[in-house]
């Protein structure tokens, strides 16, 4: 074996960065530290995503005609295939949870700021690109609730001042939801999306292992600061001990509640309800509280402002402390936005149900 | 502060996981009403029977079908509450509506001494199945198969845009179906005689059985070409107990049974039944296999949700029949 090993190593020349990246240093703080997997783990569900979307892609068909029989037999013919589609319905839901999670981590623990701004923009778009899977990969079925929700997610970008009817135009292929759509969110959701998912999470993970671990802001952690372990197999272990209960977790959920494929869409339906993935619900709720002339104001003015605070946020919180408790405005803008995101989302459930 | 941040983040993931698995369902219990509207959860039992009163239909959730009249200026039909199981093989439906009468005769022959007439119209219920995934009838229901819109009554039809597009009916008949204890499985398609508005409807195939017309297809004076040979007043004439029609056993005011009733052989007999009217009202249960293997039967796929409709009738021909106003749904559970 060890021979096989030396005569792949003369060609490639890989077990030097291999074992750089296996041996990198990893702050003993960190590697038994849930809150420092969330990224780690947001990788593995973008993996698993990665697995089983290629997995469907062998039997979807990306055509309004055959998209929705092709679910529905990979959903309920396919050996198997209600698992897999199922642990991809869910690990993008999970992917969401993850990611929001590791970014409220590193906002708490002020991990944005210098030298690691573009670390976090990085982080932003990655954030952003992981709603873009969402959004696109909604619609793939072309089941009512992906066909409906995509109509109204379309208008809301149409309703945009002065650019909004070339996005609807660009998102759609054309006026009107059809196949032209369907080809764009297939290519955007399988090819562009994951492309640059893939370059980003590169660039992430370079960044992170340049800089190496932001300091720590509890005394027991930064008494730990100094001592270092190697990323295999501790933070290695972790990490892959995480990604497993998370797939088995994928895997339970799975096998309680199969991943929900409504009936065919139908674009003549008249009284149909559409209603937007759980992760969109408080946008929607929003958008009721903004009606007729004001809506710009939750189509673009609101998320061009968090957008535009998230990316300002290591340029203009420049102080040294990292320490959320004496960082009262940062933290109470946070538990803000996060008490108005749950209670939205809550209230668009209780409007849907 | 790492455990209030940890505690923190796995609320806000908690919050997040019940919204994505979204509010718990009722858990119906002793055949209450359903969770969702419009909604027939068939429960899972270890095997499944005619039995109207098995015990699983206590855990069964009931739907109440509200029914609108399919013809205009008529009055609207009766609230039919439905209830649905499966095993390993089968489906079973169980339906109960009210009704005065129970009945059992359908073009009956009527002697007034000189010559023959014909009467009579039966109860029915029917169900019906899209073959495949059908966007049209899983949105719009029984509406997208109706062909009404004409101002001429007799132009009106139903069945499919196109030839395609086809539906699986189960047509559960009093007097033609039930006392033989099958339901006729039949189906629609598109209108492929533009002459001929019944042409949509098809019935499955048949190797024996089934109804037939009780006549001797003469085209003036017709009669009857069989009558019973153990009960003349039996308003049902099987076909084991069918002799050569006599006029001369006759008195004026008798009857004989307008059709000769056998089970069918072949996908036609598809469906069982058992229906009991009793006390006002049709309680009945109809069965078949979840795959018959048959391509002019729907497949129905334990956790796949279908789209169905029901139309039912009493004493009235097809055309005055009263239907489900909504799409219904059969989920399993």
């Amino acid at each position: 074996m060890n021979r096989i090993f030396q005569w792949f190593d003369e060609r490639t020349g890989l077990s030097g960065p291999i074992r750089d990246f296996l041996n990198y240093p990893v702050p003993k703080y960190v590697h038994r530290n849930f809150l420092y997997t969330l990224g780690g783990l947001t990788l593995i569900s973008f993996l698993i995503q990665v697995v089983t979307g290629i997995l469907m892609a062998f039997y979807y068909d990306p055509s309004t005609e055959g998209a929705y029989n092709s679910v529905d037999y990979i959903s309920y013919q396919l050996p198997l295939g209600w698992l897999i589609r199922g642990v991809h319905h869910y690990a993008a839901s999970a992917m969401v949870i993850l990611v929001s999670l590791h970014m409220l981590r590193t906002y708490y623990f002020s991990a944005y700021k210098k030298p690691r701004e573009l670390n976090w923009l990085t982080g932003v778009l990655l954030f952003f690109l992981v709603l873009s899977f969402g959004f696109t990969g909604y619609l793939l079925p072309w089941d009512q609730k992906g066909y409906w929700a995509t109509k109204v997610g379309t208008e809301i970008a149409g309703s945009v001042p002065l650019i909004g009817g070339f996005l609807m135009r660009l998102m759609r292929g054309g006026d009107m939801l059809g196949q032209a759509t369907l080809t764009r969110f297939y290519a955007g959701h399988i090819l562009l999306l994951p492309a640059s998912v893939a370059v980003l999470i590169v660039a992430h993970i370079f960044q992170m292992r340049f800089h190496g671990m932001a300091p720590a802001i509890t005394k027991k952690a930064q008494a730990q600061s100094k001592i270092f372990v190697p990323f295999f197999p501790n933070w290695a272990i972790t990490d892959t001990l995480c990604g497993l209960g998370l797939l088995a977790l994928l895997v339970y959920m799975t096998w309680a509640n199969h991943a929900p494929l409504e009936f065919p869409a139908d674009p003549t339906s008249s009284n149909y309800v559409p209603r937007p993935e759980w992760y969109f619900l408080f946008y929607f709720q929003l958008l009721k509280y903004f009606p007729g002339a004001l809506e710009p104001v939750a189509t673009i003015l609101i998320p061009l402002f968090i957008f535009g605070s998230m990316v300002l946020l290591p340029f203009v919180d420049l102080s040294e402390e990292r320490r959320p408790w004496r960082k009262p405005v940062t933290t109470l803008v946070s538990i803000f936005y996060i008490i108005v995101i749950v209670v939205f989302t809550i209230l668009a459930m209780a409007a849907y149900a | 502060m790492k455990r209030l941040l940890f505690v923190e983040t796995l609320a806000i993931a908690l919050a997040f996981v019940v919204a994505a698995c979204g509010a718990p369902a009722a858990v119906p219990q002793g055949g209450a009403a359903p969770s969702k509207p419009n909604t027939l959860t068939a429960v899972k039992v270890d095997a499944t029977t005619l039995d109207a009163a098995a015990p699983y239909w206590a855990q069964a959730p009931k739907l109440d079908v509200s029914t609108i009249t399919a013809l205009p200026g008529k009055p609207g039909g009766p609230t039919v509450t439905i209830q649905a199981a499966y095993d390993a093989q089968y489906i079973v439906i169980r339906s109960e509506w009210p009704d005065a009468t129970n009945t059992l005769i359908r073009n009956t022959w009527t002697w007034d001494g000189t010559k023959f007439t014909r009467d009579g119209q039966e109860d029915f219920i029917s169900f019906i199945w899209p073959i495949g995934n059908n966007a049209a009838f899983a949105s719009k229901g029984c509406a997208a198969t109706c062909h009404n819109t004409s101002t001429d009554q007799s132009k009106w039809w139903m069945g499919s845009d196109s030839a395609d597009v086809r539906y699986d009916g189960w047509f559960w008949m009093s007097a033609r179906t039930n006392p033989v204890g099958y339901t006729n499985d039949i189906g629609w398609s598109t209108l492929s005689d533009p002459a001929d508005m019944g042409s949509p409807r098809v019935a499955d195939a048949v190797e024996s059985g089934g109804f037939v017309d009780n006549t001797d297809g003469a085209t003036e004076n017709p009669a009857p070409k069989f009558m019973s040979s153990k009960d003349l007043k039996s308003l049902l004439l099987l076909d084991a107990d069918k002799v050569a029609f006599d006029k001369t056993k006759l008195v004026a005011g008798n009857t004989v049974p307008g059709f000769v009733l056998s089970k069918p052989v072949g996908s036609l007999g598809d469906v069982e039944a058992n229906g009991v009217w009793a006390n006002g009202k049709w309680v009945v249960v109809q069965r078949r296999l979840l795959n018959t293997s048959h391509n002019d039967d729907a497949v129905l796929i334990p956790s796949k949700p279908t789209p169905f409709g029901i139309a039912v009738a009493d004493a009235a021909g097809d055309a005055d029949h009263k239907i489900s106003q909504e799409v219904l749904t059969l989920e399993w559970k």
